[in-house]
């Protein structure tokens, strides 16, 4: 009689069991993504307003914002501190830029307005003539001492399409000898830019400037200047606590994914429960039983009274082989015997 | 688990409903106290499951609590001498009126997955019935069947010191008469005829 009694409740509070492992893991994989996208979205964050305003002028070719802060104290003209300065931006922007709309053939006539190490004389390479005139190409040679050789097209218009050596290439000595390929061209590019009018070439130091080299290129038209190169080199750089309402949206969005996750987690399988309800142990399952320890039957205490009462007692015997052996009657159990 | 026909638990009429006083009793409300972890439902659930194993544990037919109380009688310690009583002989005793007094205590105890909580529940049953006749065949220091007349008495269920159950049943007739069997042993069978 010592057995189990009793019945099993059972709790199921867990919505879908059998895929609770894959969702854990799925869970746990979307928690990792968020920790590894967190230093790289942080790290994107950037300068917002910098980017913003280098989309706008350059597309497509500032494609990493972090090299946008200008501060090297030109603040104004980029051209101006990029262009022979090979030392510091090593060609970066010289010659013809990315976008072809935004192309500045004169931007390695700038001078170095950064302030940045003036190259030694003769440490000096060869500038890009690509875009400049005939008359252009031979003055700007000139000024490097370079001896400068045309192919191609003879007509006026035409202009320096390619050149050897290239941008870049250290001048090793006078009156080294670079080639121009010329094409001719239908018009001018309308996008020059003028070289600033106090902007005098580094090359100009040393030797006197010929007098067509001082005056804005001719075809180039005065509002050029004007023109997209301000609207991102005349944009004050934007102060530092304009970067961090990006990065809390960015923030606040991995916080909101943390969040989810979690409620993933160990939210899903909560079910509201009434006030008091206390929560089942893990596993959602209850198992009561009853157990009978001791039916107490065998230490039953049993006691008969009043039976001294006179009884009647009949005795009888089986009988074996058609002879009954004895009958006994007995009242008040006084007589025992036949 | 129904109790069957002519058990202790019949006797007493017990079901969940003559039990309800059980879940308010001070064992049953120190036993769901001492369940921790669990729910309300899984609590409340102890008194169904103690009073399902209390009407088991008093699923024990009620003529053996009369056989008990017969065996008690010293006058059918005679039927032991084989030299009086052989074997085979078939001996009728008569009893007149009678009154079998019994209490036993079950004791129940709670598992919650696995580990026991709280203390053990002990209830205390006890029966007081008054026969008014009993004729009883004896064979071979065995009482093999019965059969009485009419049964009057009362009862209770107590747990820890307050009634649960208590239950009188006005006279009633026992038809037929009941077997037991391989018979109630009343004795160790012997010879000695001196000893009588």
């Amino acid at each position: 009689m010592h057995g189990a009694v009793g019945a099993v409740v059972s709790e199921e509070t867990s919505i879908g069991a059998p895929g609770r492992g894959g969702g854990f893991a799925g869970a746990l994989a979307f928690l990792i993504a968020l920790m590894i996208s967190l230093p790289a979205q942080a790290q994107m964050a950037g300068p917002p307003m910098n980017t913003q305003n280098m989309r706008g002028a350059m597309p497509g070719q500032m494609a990493n914002p972090m090299m946008m802060p200008n501060n090297n104290g030109m603040n104004g003209n980029m051209n101006g501190g990029m262009g022979n300065n090979t030392n510091g931006m090593n060609g970066n922007m010289g010659g013809t830029m990315m976008n072809p709309s935004m192309r500045m053939p004169y931007m390695q006539r700038m001078p170095n307005q950064g302030g940045g190490a003036t190259p030694p004389s003769g440490q000096r390479t060869t500038p890009s003539f690509v875009g400049l005139t005939r008359s252009e190409a031979s003055a700007l040679a000139a000024q490097y001492g370079l001896a400068a050789a045309f192919d191609g097209s003879t007509s006026e218009n035409a202009r320096v399409a390619s050149q050897a050596p290239e941008a870049g290439v250290l001048i090793f000595r006078s009156a080294m000898p670079i080639r121009f390929q010329m094409e001719a061209q239908a018009s001018r590019p309308p996008a020059q830019t003028p070289a600033p009018a106090g902007a005098a070439p580094e090359p100009q130091a040393a030797s006197p400037a010929p007098p067509e080299q001082a005056a804005p290129l001719p075809s180039a038209p005065p509002a050029a200047a004007a023109k997209p190169a301000p609207a991102r080199t005349l944009t004050t750089p934007p102060a530092t606590p304009a970067t961090p309402p990006r990065n809390w949206w960015i923030l606040a969005a991995i916080a909101a994914g943390l969040a989810g996750a979690m409620w993933l987690l160990f939210g899903w399988r909560k079910k509201p429960e009434p006030a008091g309800f206390n929560t089942p142990p893990a596993g959602g399952m209850a198992q009561l039983a009853t157990q009978i320890v001791s039916t107490g039957l065998a230490e039953a205490t049993v006691s008969l009274g009043g039976a001294a009462a006179p009884r009647f007692e009949l005795r009888y015997v089986v009988e074996h082989d058609a002879h009954s052996d004895q009958i006994g009657i007995s009242v008040g159990g006084g007589k025992d015997g036949g | 688990m129904a109790a069957e026909p002519g058990s202790i638990g019949v006797f007493f009429g017990l079901d969940k409903d003559a039990l309800k006083e059980l879940h308010g009793s001070d064992a049953m409300q120190k036993l769901r106290d001492s369940i921790d972890g669990a729910s309300d439902v899984v609590r409340n659930f102890t008194t169904d499951s103690v009073a399902d194993s209390l009407i088991a544990a008093l699923n024990a037919p009620l003529m053996d609590v009369f056989s008990r109380g017969w065996k008690t009688l010293g006058d059918l310690h005679k039927y032991c001498d084989q030299s009086k009583y052989p074997a085979g002989q078939i001996n009728n005793y008569a009893l007149t009126e009678h009154v079998i007094s019994w209490s036993h205590k079950p004791r129940l105890r709670v598992v919650l997955n696995g580990k026991p909580c709280g203390p053990e529940i002990a209830f205390d049953v006890a029966l007081k019935l008054t026969v008014s006749a009993a004729s009883l065949e004896i064979v071979d220091a065995k009482i093999m069947k019965a059969a009485t007349g009419s049964v009057q008495g009362s009862g209770s269920i107590a747990c820890a010191g307050s009634t649960l159950v208590e239950k009188k049943v006005s006279p009633i007739t026992v038809p037929g008469t009941y077997a037991f069997g391989d018979g109630i042993l009343i004795g160790k069978p012997y010879h000695s005829a001196a000893a009588v």
